[in-house]
């Protein structure tokens, strides 16, 4: 998944434990799932797949966005920057994110959950972003979709499935894309089903 | 709803597998305890998964001995008996979370990942669940091979379960 953009308050969110108390009274706490939704196929693949599996069950939809500052530190900030209006741009960005996060929820609700969006500025990584949000929301889970970026392409547009992964304490649940699971069906060489 | 299959790691015989293993299906269960996962793990179509190798280095000692057949043999029997003692327990604790698994175990192929996809594709799995070892800093760079063999690999959705605090 690529998310539009990132911000988040829980920096060291990534190496959280889960306790034993933590685990002991999660027990019996209502459940809430966390689906990171960038309005992509993947994501809306994503989506119908946790309703399937977690039918009913508490939703958080989230929406990442960039801040034109966080874009235009990485970009190096070669253009014009004090023509532009951050605030404006940020407003529309977010605008954006939270249309995204409510049309996420919208297709949720339809696959049977019980959803409510959200959308968050990024400030250092996506995974920190989403992990934070999760920790927030206490989510028991993490759903994803995942383009299979793998290599140099996941080095250079980001696999935030993969960072997600290496960096979660709770449960994940990635869902690969219509076009990865055709291309890995194909790469696997997979035996077609037995007859 | 179709089977599901759950891959277990399979660094086999050891008891800090055997205490992740249990922890994977702790955590299953507390999922399942908001029956979230009931409907897509609790209806008796799954699969619990154990992979197994024979080890490596008493193997090749024994291709180098006159009664190579013999104990290479003995070696197969001895790892399909710890894998039966580490699966075992998995199966009892999935009972107890009222999870129905049809438990089995295989051999490694190529890969431990490579083998849960292929079980994974000969029972047409809708989803594979695999738990994660506790990180360490030496094990960090290898963080959950095989979880990671298996999502980067999968054409099926895979659920990926933390280790959590589990002796880290």
């Amino acid at each position: 998944v690529s998310m539009r953009t990132a911000a988040s308050p829980v920096a060291s969110c990534g190496v959280l434990r889960m306790s034993d108390e933590r685990l002991g009274s999660s027990l019996t706490r209502a459940m809430t799932i966390l689906i990171c939704y960038d309005g992509s196929r993947d994501a809306d693949a994503a989506i119908d797949l946790a309703g399937e599996l977690f039918a009913g069950k508490s939703t958080v939809v989230l929406t990442v966005w960039d801040g034109l500052l966080e874009v235009l530190t990485r970009a190096g900030s070669g253009f014009g920057v004090a023509a532009l209006d951050f605030e404006q741009i940020d407003a529309a960005s977010e605008q954006a994110a939270n249309e995204c996060a409510q049309a996420g929820a919208d297709r949720a609700r339809e696959a049977g959950l019980d959803p409510q969006a959200r959308a968050a500025r990024r400030d250092a990584t996506i995974w920190e972003t989403i992990l934070g949000c999760a920790y927030d929301v206490d989510a028991a889970a993490i759903v994803l979709g995942s383009r299979g970026l793998t290599g140099v392409k996941s080095m250079l547009l980001g696999s935030v499935s993969h960072a997600v992964l290496q960096h979660a304490d709770r449960a994940v649940l990635v869902v690969p894309g219509s076009d990865v699971a055709i291309e890995r069906a194909g790469r696997q060489g997979r035996r077609e089903a037995a007859p | 709803v179709k089977p599901s299959a759950v891959g277990n790691d399979g660094r086999q015989t050891n008891e800090r597998c055997h205490h992740v293993r249990t922890y994977l299906l702790r955590r299953l269960g507390e999922l399942e305890a908001s029956r979230a996962m009931a409907a897509a793990v609790g209806n008796g179509d799954t699969t619990l998964l154990h992979v197994w190798s024979p080890p490596a280095e008493q193997l090749a000692d024994s291709f180098s001995t006159r009664d190579a057949d013999t104990r290479l043999s003995a070696d197969l029997e001895l790892a399909r008996t710890r894998a039966r003692e580490i699966i075992e327990p998995g199966v009892e604790v999935a009972r107890g979370l009222g999870i129905g698994v049809d438990a089995r175990d295989e051999r490694s192929g190529d890969s431990i990942w490579q083998t849960i996809l292929d079980v994974a594709d000969r029972e047409d799995a809708s989803l594979i669940v695999v738990g994660t070892h506790g990180t360490t800093a030496v094990q960090d760079a290898a963080l959950g091979s095989v979880s990671d063999g298996v999502v980067h690999h999968s054409e099926r959705p895979v659920l990926v379960v933390p280790a959590g605090d589990a002796e880290v």
